[in-house]
């Protein structure tokens, strides 16, 4: 017994000092390729220092060294430091978020600008939305913790749940006036709003299109044209029809959809009541139930691959030929399409072969907001902060460029497309902002609530349950409706 | 009360049981120990400390919290006022807002029993088939008629899963048992799952797939755990009684049926209460295994848990009172099961030994 | 009842007799049987562990084509993408390693030795507490941490302790189960005429316990140190509520986020996430199992 035991403890230490080894050897050539094919995910954050120092030190278990023995090369190619940040800085400046996506789209672009300012911020990523806003409310009550949130990001979903509070601040405070922010989307300043203050600005305007594949599209439909390819998909019904047409030429390899649950936010949108009411009874939108209709055929025809959004066999499917299509919107574009299309340049993966048309219905999708906390360590930064992501036409343009997220300041777009920066090699050519710009504008916006985000996924439960036949539909709205109500006690049915 | 008695009962004869040689000086040494007995109190001073203050206070302030009208709305704190048992009545039926129950509630029928029923399948899933395999195998490593010979790699190698972090364990098994995972694909791949040709989330998506999962990987984790105790309680069987039922021509089979498992009643209690006790709690692995971002036991709650239902009260809608009621309803479910077990069993425990006397 | 085993045994001995040679081969083939039984189940033990070793050497695509016993040559890339993902989270992986062990190691000093002190106290001296003390911590056994955590949480909060390691240190120096155990070990293996003679020969009564008697209890603190350590290494529960700054979060909080969308990109990164968090503790048991086998036979359980 004793052995055995020994034999396989020297054994896995082995095989995991010998491959640190040999792995050695082979890093610098990958170091080097991976330092050349890096996309703006990549530009993550560097560890300090003294944490590279820390690490260093650590020697004692086999396993360890070999992280450390990763770490120490791919830190190296992209210094950003203010990414990360010093936690150990007496002035540090935190921005909580839930992803990177305000990291690469905002925080660095305000470095590029003001360097200085940029090397105090501390950017926490939670690193997924299920925890959020559980880490969130917690550090908000607690302005004397050291990692207090000083601005803090905030999705359409959730937003109101801390504009309508005193955990975030009117801007006006900040010194930012109607003026500064006169060329954002009046949507993206109405859904902040909470008694005419605005208390929360979004550097993104978030149109929604159906993004299809261009190689998949000619060979299914004959045409990878925008407009022709539009007329497959200018209803719900001749949608269904193509995506049966799709399923059967490609002898059901090809489906129209990842999961039934991608058109959610496109009947969502339409949606004209939210949730729940004023007098907090809880409502279902017609166009909720409706969903459910078409979720359901897709479901019972075998027109998608069955996938559940934001898992990871749904993100995977972007870059096989498995689907033809995802509803997507400005930022899903370059922050979910274009990093799961399994290449970084035309040719690879999946990339370049997109395009975009309207698909059955115009929608919006999500969108986030920054939000000042109301013990904000240094009100000046995160006015400068919110200033340049969301007035500055300048640091806007350079965002949109370089990003390629929809900014939300019709001057920068406007001004980008005349200079024909929207011709977007991701998806053929195509320019998305002339494609999103008259949509932007045309965004109206069913009623909010702070709890929308949960609420929602309460609703997908139910309908998973009633696609998958599990459950009639009248059963699964109950269900839903009771579930909701037994989460807030203040929600009836 | 009785808990402690059984529990010491149990323990004192598993003592004498392996050691043989009970202290003979424990008596003697009564008398001087007198004049020592503060620095007693000086010892166990830091255990009481902390156990009042981290373990108590807090239970206590569970209970009170129950009583209590205490929730968020938004970011808005509401309460805590007091509201008499209304989170006991919103918590056995369902009720509106005013603790008035629905009509045509039906008593049990709220989220909190059926999260509590989740919990006991789970825990059954995985217990039954775990104290099974354990017996067997307990039964096989101490049979001294057919030998098994590499039985310390065995131990070794069946015990190990039982030490990994959970978490750890629950994606590894969500990763496998997805719709694109490795098992999901081979079954997929050999036509047993999915045979319309159309891929489907199979494993995920059907409740008892899931509840069956979880269940296997409790008791792949645990059985190893289970079987070593059993080996250890059937080696302290006094080995006269083995070799006279040999003597007699019992067979292996006899033996086990009329010798170890009656001697074995104790340990096989003890097995019981705590997985009980420890299923109950269950979170790791259904929390982290197949959910949603609001971190749901899916599908449709199937794997929902009563743990991860009072972290989601507490945690993601924040109302603090009734998350506080829930887990007094464990608590008290907690106890109940327990005092079952020892009633229960414990009885017969005793018949047991007065046979043995009789013998 | 005897009677009966006696009978049976009767009946059986006749039957054995006459088949005397077919036991022999009996034996034989039911060896082969256990044996074949306990290698699968070994298999079993290992198996999704090789899947996990083996995915993780593999490109993401190729996983998604399916199973594969034989590893691919993409582990160094996996290793790099995890450790880019990371560090977006903010927290890299060997900071969440040294902050569960920030949180296990004193964690589990303070569990065995408090416990030690608590089962020594009730074992040696003779006070009138002493019985009540004892019926206690027995009773408490049987009471889970999780039912009380609501008002733990809220308690914290009061105390300005959330989202600090004190919660989730200091509570385990109140583990009945460790003492329990410490001092069915002490009744087995702790003559009393040891401590009497370190008090004819002046040692005071801590200095007697943390000289004399702390040496005394080396297995058996051994056993319970690894058993303290694991469950407070591996505890998910507590620390998802307790914690809230990112840079504070344990490894199983970390691993939980491989589920999140920051990783969900890529399943050969999920794989080794999984290995690098699992391979250690794997290591320190093939090391130990040998003193974990032995402390899980005397009874450390928790489940």
């Amino acid at each position: 017994m004793k052995k055995v035991q020994k034999f396989l403890a020297v054994t896995l230490a082995m095989a995991l000092v010998a491959s640190s080894f040999t792995g050695c050897g082979k890093k610098a050539e990958e170091s080097d390729s991976s330092a050349t094919t890096k996309n703006d995910t990549q530009q993550t954050a560097t560890a300090t220092p003294t944490e590279a120092a820390k690490e260093e030190t650590k020697t004692d278990e086999p396993a360890k060294e070999e992280t450390e023995a990763e770490a120490t090369p791919t830190t190296a190619p992209t210094p950003t430091p203010a990414v990360m940040g010093d936690t150990s800085r007496e002035d540090a400046f935190y921005v909580y978020s839930y992803n990177t996506d305000a990291l690469n789209n905002v925080m660095n672009y305000f470095q590029k600008f003001y360097p200085e300012d940029a090397e105090r911020i501390v950017y926490v990523n939670t690193g997924g939305s299920n925890y959020y806003q559980t880490k969130l409310d917690a550090m908000l009550q607690e302005p004397s913790n050291a990692q207090y949130p000083d601005l803090y990001v905030a999705e359409i979903d959730y937003l109101q749940k801390y504009t309508d509070s005193e955990y975030s601040i009117d801007v006006s405070e900040l010194g930012i006036t109607p003026d500064d922010y006169k060329n954002q989307y009046p949507y993206t300043l109405d859904l902040a709003s909470v008694d005419g203050k605005v208390k929360g600005l979004s550097w993104q305007a978030a149109p929604g299109a159906m993004m299809y594949r261009r190689s998949l599209a000619k060979e299914y439909l004959g045409t990878e044209e925008p407009e022709e390819v539009q007329e497959y998909f200018k209803d719900w019904n001749t949608m269904l029809e193509t995506a049966k047409m799709i399923n059967d030429k490609s002898g059901g390899k090809t489906k129209l959809l990842s999961g039934v649950d991608d058109v959610k936010r496109v009947y969502q949108a339409a949606r004209t009541s939210a949730w729940y009411d004023d007098n907090s009874k809880l409502m279902v939108d017609q166009t909720m139930l409706d969903y459910m209709d078409y979720a359901k055929q897709l479901y019972d025809l075998g027109l998608t691959n069955n996938t559940t959004q934001w898992t990871d066999a749904w993100s995977a499917n972007a870059a096989s030929d498995s689907t033809f299509a995802y509803m997507g919107c400005t930022w899903f574009l370059q922050w979910t399409l274009k990093q799961n299309c399994g290449g970084t340049k035309p040719g690879e993966g999946t990339y370049g072969d997109w395009a975009m048309c309207a698909g059955p219905q115009s929608y919006y999708w999500g969108g986030c907001w920054l939000c000042v906390s109301p013990e904000c360590s240094d009100k000046e930064l995160a006015a400068k902060i919110l200033k340049a992501a969301t007035c500055d036409t300048e640091v806007m343009k350079e965002i949109c460029k370089g990003s390629l997220d929809y900014v939300n300041n019709k001057e920068a777009i406007a001004q980008l497309a005349d200079e024909g920066e929207g011709t977007f090699d991701f998806l053929g050519g195509q320019d998305f902002l002339k494609y999103f710009s008259p949509l932007a504008d045309s965004i109206t916006l069913p009623p909010a609530r702070g709890e929308d985000f949960y609420i929602t996924l309460e609703f997908d439960k139910q309908v998973t349950q009633y696609t998958t036949g599990a459950k009639t539909k009248d059963q699964a709205v109950a269900d839903f409706e009771t579930a909701v109500v037994d989460l807030y006690p203040y929600l009836s049915k | 009360m009785k808990i402690k008695i059984r529990v010491s009962a149990f323990a004192d004869t598993r003592l004498t049981e392996r050691d043989g040689v009970f202290m003979a000086g424990h008596r003697k040494n009564k008398r001087k120990t007198v004049e020592y007995g503060r620095y007693g109190y000086m010892f166990i001073a830091p255990f009481f400390i902390v156990y009042l203050l981290f373990s108590l206070w807090p239970l206590i302030y569970t209970f009170w919290l129950s009583t209590q009208e205490y929730y968020f709305r938004g970011m808005k704190e509401v309460g805590p006022t007091f509201a008499g048992i209304k989170n006991f009545i919103k918590v056995f039926i369902e009720s509106d807002a005013n603790g008035t129950p629905l009509e045509g509630a039906k008593l049990f029928d709220t989220m909190t029993f059926r999260t509590l029923g989740n919990t006991v399948i789970l825990w059954m899933l995985n217990f039954i088939p775990q104290i099974a395999l354990s017996l067997l195998l307990a039964a096989w490593f101490t049979d001294t008629r057919v030998k098994l010979k590499a039985q310390g790699a065995y131990k070794v190698m069946v015990y190990m899963p039982n030490i990994i972090t959970a978490a750890s364990i629950a994606v590894l098994f969500y990763s496998l048992f997805g719709i694109q995972g490795p098992i999901t694909t081979f079954l997929r791949d050999m036509g047993i799952i999915d045979r319309s040709g159309i891929a489907t989330d199979v494993f995920m998506q059907s409740k008892l797939a899931t509840r069956l999962i979880i269940g296997f990987i409790q008791f792949w984790m645990w059985y190893g755990n289970t079987m070593i105790l059993l080996i250890a309680g059937i080696l302290g069987i006094s080995p006269s009684l083995f070799e006279a039922a040999r003597v007699d021509g019992a067979s292996s089979w006899q033996i086990f049926k009329n010798i170890t498992l009656p001697l074995l009643r104790p340990i096989l209690l003890f097995v019981l209460v705590t997985s009980a006790v420890g299923g109950l709690q269950m979170y790791d692995i259904p929390a982290v295994f197949n959910v949603d971002n609001s971190g749901d036991g899916l599908p449709d709650y199937a794997s929902q848990t009563i743990t991860m239902y009072i972290r989601k009260l507490a945690m993601m809608s924040r109302d603090i009172g009734k998350a506080a009621t829930i887990s007094v309803v464990l608590f008290v479910f907690t106890l109940i099961i327990s005092l079952f077990f020892f009633f229960f069993l414990g009885d017969r425990e005793k018949k047991q030994k007065k046979v043995k006397h009789a013998e | 009842m005897s009677e009966s085993i006696r009978l049976e045994a009767k009946s059986a001995k006749s039957k054995e007799r006459s088949a005397e040679k077919g036991a022999e081969k009996g034996v034989r083939t039911q060896k082969i049987i256990r044996n074949i039984v306990c290698i699968l189940l070994c298999i079993i033990s290992l198996f999704p562990f090789y899947i996990m070793i083996i995915n993780s050497t593999r490109p993401s695509a190729e996983i998604q084509q399916g199973i594969s016993l034989l590893p691919g040559g993409e582990f160094f890339n996996n290793v790099n993408k995890l450790l880019e993902k990371a560090k977006g989270v903010g927290t890299p992986i060997w900071k969440t390693i040294t902050n569960s062990a920030l949180i296990a190691v004193p964690a589990t000093i303070l569990a065995v030795y408090v416990s030690s002190m608590t089962a020594y106290g009730v074992f040696v001296y003779k006070f009138k507490l002493r019985r009540f003390a004892w019926s206690f911590i027995l009773a408490v056994m049987m009471i889970p941490a999780q039912v009380s955590i609501i008002g733990f949480y809220q308690f914290m909060i009061k105390l300005n302790l959330n989202d600090s390691y004190i919660p989730l240190i200091i509570p385990a120096a109140a583990a009945p189960t460790t003492v329990f155990f410490m001092r069915q070990y002490m009744k087995s293996s702790l003559p009393l005429e040891i401590v009497d003679a370190a008090r004819i020969d002046g040692s005071g009564e801590f200095h007697t316990f943390n000289h004399i008697i702390i040496p005394l209890l080396k297995p058996a603190i051994a056993t319970q140190a690894i058993f303290a350590f694991i469950s407070s290494w591996n505890s998910l529960f507590t620390p998802s509520i307790i914690l809230s700054s990112q840079t504070k979060i344990t490894l199983p909080m970390f691993v939980q986020q491989l589920r999140s969308e920051q990783f969900r990109t890529d399943y050969g990164m999920i794989y080794v996430g999984l290995v690098i968090t699992v391979i250690p503790l794997m290591i320190v048991y093939f090391a130990l199992s040998k003193f974990i086998i032995a402390g899980v036979a005397l009874g450390g359980v928790k489940e």
